[in-house]
């Protein structure tokens, strides 16, 4: 008798984690297995740490950096390049080991998008349903913040975040004259902030583990000793959704990447939380004869309505740097969400937050090429740059896709073939946009450096849309509890999911909607 | 600036002894080396040692003065380790137990603890400088307990959470000879106003109590002696540390009055002003705050505490006084044996690193630690929200017990 997993989890990410772990506050005896496709890497290690704080703008100097996507392993046409490369890392933990930590909730106007405005995709119930799971998120995630910003009184009025918000910098006030100056309310990014924080500016490795990453959960689920069936196995690519019949699905197989050997697994329940792209390419290569095309694909929704963030920069120089201004933090903490509202959802609404990295100066280089004190002071007062940066949403379009491409990445799982074209309305509010900012930066009196300015093309890593919840199987892949249409015992919980993208980074409503689903998990039986 | 020696009242000749009178001192002083000294013996051997420092002696006992001069004072220094180790778990029970961690009470404490584990450092960087390993895992506090070193006789210290009863205790270790004057004034015991916290009532009834200061201050002049005397090696940065809670290292006289004025004017402040520096007060002086529920504003004109609003007791989990040996996890429910197992087995690691830290661990070992230490007050926290079967409403606490990492699965 092969043994049978209560729960098999694909993905060991944000996702993956948080059903796991709220699974097991509800019965510390579920047996529950997560497959990782890719490597483990300790966290919290002192020499990976030192390492990284020496070569920090080195390649590869980060000890995860070789789980990045890398060039060549996507492709994509249209008419707007969609950038994989740099986005996601695949290992032990998911890209949350990688992350900013940036959390804010969906607005309420998010869940209505194809409502609102005749594009996109609406959510199968609306934000208040989400609500106390948005709650457990932030404390999941330790997400600190500050309550009294307007969108907060209006989304949040009476809920405390877990943590206070980190302060505004020095270099943030300059910005911040010129966005009141333009209507613009100032606001603090809210930060998973899951530990507390010395500050190191080393978030992307973080030595004590000050920012949430998935890794630190799933270290501390191994390490407790109730959780006696809990298993992580990496290293273990999956590539098929195993049947018994239609609706009836029996487990997963994979490939055990250390022996080469393909294994299968058998589950009562089986949940993909790979991501935007590999959990459609997962269900796409799980072809039989009750799923033909791949299952929850008969009406070929499978891989469509990608979306994911451009980012808006305007830079801006000044000709000194008398203050003798600097970087601090590994993250920003100034934004405005002043125009993520419904007033502009039609417009492709933006989010806005201020470049962490500026201004900078490379003191370590200066001092390498043996300057002495005084020349880099001279240098670093002579001038700064400082950047007004945004997300714009964009709205799913059905041509807009994933589909697989031929061959196989480093991992085991399928290379893929993005396709991905921009609306000329999209490009144009982008370009709106654009004009609305520069004359923030220039309204801070800094000369705009055109070549720094424009619109990035879509990234990675805020993806969503690909396996997305529609009533039924004709609107969308899940349904409201993110159930693979059609099927009793599998579901995608993933950004994939998401019938809209709104303006601001997905993780948190992810965290949401995995607390949101576990509990509907367990209520079954 | 150097602070000048605290001068004790010697006459201006050294007393005369005679050679048998100083070699049956030393002998003594040797012979109670190997007991277990309490801080008030330890004081009174370094203190003779220091007078008998200006009698000239024939060759061979110089040498023995010398080594068993360095050993007490090592001795001394590993009592202030443990000390100032002691002072911390009591005094973050208390911290942990108050609601809003931004409350201004919160905030104090808070900085009484960090301020702690910096006199820890100190204490340590003085150690390794005359060559000695400070001890932590042979050298953890029991609660509820005397004080190591004998320190403050009488006082027994236990883990509770935040409380006017814990907050005498907390008065008690970090008091000062006497007090500055507070304005308005309240008289001591009687007929003042009862509720307000008085050292006069202390000092009266413990005559003999000694203060952490006091100590301090012979182990100053101990230094000084060893200094000034050629014959004795340098002091050495060899195994010393540095960073946020350890910011100088102990290389000669004039960074030994720094550490040691720092520990002094941090604690109990200094016997004209009660700030350690402009805005600050000591650790006395904010425990006093909280105690009588008002705010404190030095006037260094009048040189007195004015008296400038209320200071409003806050919320506190009622965690109850924690037994001797802690809770056992057979007696209580899984979820909070499990707490009580992961806080204890974090503490555990910490200590471990501490004891790393100064010795072969180096920097490694005390950024480890920082990080371990911040997991404490999770478990913590999770005990003092969750009641006791019949405890009236008080809840659990995190016992703070030490096992060897052999141990640490049950």
């Amino acid at each position: 008798m092969e043994k049978e997993y209560e729960y098999v989890l694909v993905g060991s990410g944000v996702a993956g984690s948080t059903v796991a772990k709220r699974i097991l506050e509800h019965d510390r005896a579920a047996s529950i297995l997560i497959l990782e496709a890719g490597p483990q890497v300790a966290a919290k290690n002192r020499r990976y740490w030192w390492d990284y704080v020496v070569n920090a703008n080195g390649k590869e100097s980060k000890a995860y950096d070789f789980t990045t996507d890398q060039k060549g392993e996507s492709v994509s046409d249209g008419n707007t390049k969609f950038e994989v490369e740099g986005s996601r890392v695949m290992l032990y933990g998911g890209s949350t080991v990688h992350w900013g930590g940036w959390c804010l909730r969906f607005k309420p106007e998010d869940f209505k998008l194809f409502s609102n405005t005749g594009l996109g995709g609406d959510w199968p119930f609306a934000y208040d349903e989400l609500f106390p799971y948005y709650e457990q998120a932030e404390h999941h995630l330790t997400v600190c913040g500050d309550v009294s910003e307007s969108w907060n009184q209006e989304m949040r009025p009476g809920v405390p975040y877990p943590r206070p918000a980190f302060h505004w910098t020095a270099p943030d006030g300059e910005m911040i004259q010129a966005w009141l100056k333009n209507g613009i309310e100032p606001g603090k990014m809210p930060m998973a902030r899951y530990r507390k924080c010395m500050t190191t500016g080393t978030c992307k490795y973080c030595p004590i583990g000050a920012r949430f990453s998935a890794q630190l959960i799933l270290d501390e689920l191994r390490s407790d000793d109730r959780n006696i069936n809990f298993e992580v196995r990496t290293s273990s690519p999956a590539t098929q959704v195993l049947v018994d019949s239609k609706s009836r699905i029996r487990g997963v197989e994979y490939l055990d990447a250390n022996t080469g050997e393909t294994r299968r697994v058998y589950a009562g329940t089986v949940v993909v939380c790979s991501g935007t792209y590999e959990s459609p390419k997962l269900l796409m290569l799980s072809k039989s004869r009750y799923w033909q095309d791949g299952i929850g694909n008969d009406y070929d929704l499978l891989g469509r309505y990608l979306v994911s963030h451009s980012i808006l920069k305007v830079r801006g120089e000044l000709d000194h740097n008398d203050e003798n201004w600097f970087q601090e933090y590994d993250f920003p903490t100034l934004m405005s969400r002043t125009y993520d509202t419904a007033q502009y959802q039609a417009k492709n609404k933006i989010f806005l937050f201020k470049n962490r990295g500026l201004p900078n100066i490379d003191f370590g280089q200066l001092m390498i090429d043996g300057r002495s004190r005084a020349e880099i002071d001279t240098l670093w007062r002579a001038s700064r740059q400082q950047e007004l940066q945004a997300f714009m949403e964009e709205m799913g379009r059905k041509d807009n896709r994933v589909t697989l491409s031929k061959g196989k990445n480093r991992f085991g799982l399928p290379k893929m073939h993005i396709h991905f074209d921009r609306s000329p309305e999209a490009e144009e509010n982008g370009r709106n946009w654009l004009k609305l900012m520069s004359k923030v930066v220039a309204d801070m009196g800094y000369k705009i450096i055109e070549k720094k300015t424009g619109i990035d093309p879509p990234g990675g890593h805020h993806a969503t849309g690909t396996c997305r919840m529609g009533r039924t199987e004709k609107d969308g892949v899940t349904d409201k509890d993110m159930r693979v249409h059609g099927t009793d015992n599998l579901y995608v919980c993933s950004n994939a999911a998401f019938p809209s993208g709104a303006a601001v980074n997905p993780t948190l409503t992810l965290t949401a909607m995995s607390f949101r689903l576990a509990d509907h998990l367990v209520s079954r039986f | 600036m150097a602070k000048k020696l605290v001068a004790k009242e010697q006459p201006t000749a050294p007393k005369p002894v005679s050679v048998d009178e100083m070699v049956g001192a030393i002998r003594q002083v040797g012979d109670a080396l190997g007991t277990q000294l309490s801080l008030r013996e330890l004081t009174t051997a370094l203190r003779k040692l220091h007078d008998l420092q200006d009698v000239k002696l024939a060759d061979g006992y110089d040498a023995e003065r010398n080594e068993q001069h360095v050993a007490c004072l090592k001795k001394a220094l590993q009592a202030a380790v443990t000390l100032e180790f002691a002072t911390i778990p009591p005094y973050l029970s208390a911290l942990w137990s108050i609601k809003d961690e931004l409350h201004p009470a919160a905030k104090s404490i808070r900085e009484v603890v960090q301020e702690e584990m910096l006199h820890m450092s100190l204490a340590c960087n003085m150690l390794a400088s005359l060559g000695g390993a400070p001890q932590f895992n042979t050298a953890v506090p029991q609660y509820p307990g005397g004080l190591p070193g004998g320190v403050h006789k009488g006082l027994t210290v236990g883990l509770v959470g935040l409380s006017k009863a814990s907050l005498s205790a907390f008065l008690w270790i970090e008091r000062p000879i006497t007090q500055v004057p507070i304005e308005p004034p309240y008289a001591a015991g009687g007929d003042g106003d009862a509720r307000k916290f008085s050292l006069e009532r202390l000092a009266s009834d413990h005559p003999q109590d000694e203060t952490i200061g006091e100590f301090y201050d012979q182990i100053r002049n101990a230094f000084a002696d060893h200094i000034a005397d050629p014959k004795n090696p340098r002091l050495t940065t060899d195994k010393q540390m540095t960073g946020p809670l350890a910011p100088t290292v102990i290389k000669d006289m004039d960074s030994v009055d720094y550490a040691i004025n720092l520990i002094q004017k941090q604690g109990e402040g200094s016997r004209n002003n009660p700030e350690e520096h402009k805005g600050d007060l000591s650790h006395y002086y904010r425990f006093l705050e909280l105690y009588n529920e008002e705010k404190y504003s030095w006037n260094s004109e009048l040189k007195k505490l004015e008296v400038v609003g209320k200071f409003e007791w806050p919320d506190v989990w009622p965690m109850a006084p924690v037994p001797a040996g802690g809770y056992q996890k057979d007696h209580v429910s899984p979820e909070v044996g499990h707490h009580l197992q992961m806080f204890d087995n974090t503490y555990s690691k910490l200590v471990d690193l501490l004891q790393g830290a100064w010795t072969d661990g180096g920097q490694n070992s005390l950024v480890d630690a920082y990080g371990v230490m911040f997991d404490l007050e999770w478990s913590a926290k999770a005990l003092m929200q969750t009641r006791l079967p019949f405890g009236g409403g008080a809840t659990y606490g995190p016992c703070w017990r030490y096992k060897a990492s052999g141990d640490r699965s049950s």
